[in-house]
């Protein structure tokens, strides 16, 4: 099997990192997918063993995933915006303006949602509560 | 980057895969404002889901981001293996693999979504 490596294929711009990291957190989306599906799943085995695996999922290890799910989302999605955008021929001389717009807007979403998302975890989950004073 | 010319599928699938892109935004969007939101914040229970998932509307909105999301997530794995994969019985393979994990997911998702009573 011959493999053609990107980083010696393609020269690095912004369009470059763009591109890879669409295919890397789309990589990650699928594997997230498969597990939502599977743990959503257990809706139809009934109320305890469904609560039972929502609790699994307190767990930090869980909690920060959720984080890097975040992280993501936001950007696939957006980026997703920007490569549709291009594609139908809106903006395609600012495309490279727009991706860094595209970072910019990631890591303002990413932190917001951090925020609101952090502060619960070390609030509501006992591991955590256990390291607080 | 071959974003025009897609050689495994041609146009009508590289157009999909934009359609379906915009439509999970839209579909996502509101599965977080009603799931997370709105109903559950951050700690959800089978009441709250429950409710939700029985209702027909719901249903469907369920399966059509069901379908769609395996449909472009397995879809965007094929465009990166047919990027780097030459041999012939190795895409057909992968190709294979990729039908197996859609029709896992689509089955067991499909049956938690349609049938469910609360």
């Amino acid at each position: 099997m011959r493999l053609e490596i990107p980083f010696a294929k393609y020269a690095w711009h912004s369009g470059t990192i763009a591109w890879l990291l669409h295919r890397v957190t789309g990589g990650a989306l699928i594997f997230y997918l498969t597990l939502h599906v599977w743990i959503t799943h257990h809706l139809g085995k009934g109320p305890e063993e469904f609560d039972s695996m929502m609790k699994l999922l307190m767990h930090p290890a869980f909690r920060i995933g959720e984080i890097a799910l975040l992280a993501a989302i936001v950007y696939h999605s957006l980026n997703g915006v920007r490569v549709l955008l291009v594609d139908l021929g809106i903006g395609v001389r600012h495309q490279e303006q727009m991706f860094w717009w595209v970072i910019a807007l990631s890591f303002v979403l990413v932190v917001l949602g951090g925020l609101e998302l952090f502060p619960f975890y070390l609030l509501q989950n006992p591991i955590f509560k256990g390291l607080l004073p | 980057m071959q974003k025009y010319s897609y050689k495994n599928g041609g146009v009508f699938i590289w157009f999909l895969q934009r359609f379906t892109g915009f439509v999970l935004l839209g579909l996502l969007l509101t599965h977080m404002l009603v799931e997370h939101f709105t109903l559950g914040g951050h700690e959800l229970s089978y009441e709250l889901v429950a409710k939700r998932v029985a209702t027909p509307l719901w249903k469907t909105i369920d399966s059509l981001f069901l379908v769609l999301g395996v449909f472009h997530g397995l879809n965007g794995v094929w465009m990166i293996a047919s990027d780097y994969i030459k041999k012939d019985w190795l895409k057909v393979l992968v190709f294979s693999l990729l039908l197996c994990l859609a029709g896992i997911l689509l089955t067991l998702g499909l049956l938690t979504v349609i049938p469910f009573k609360a």
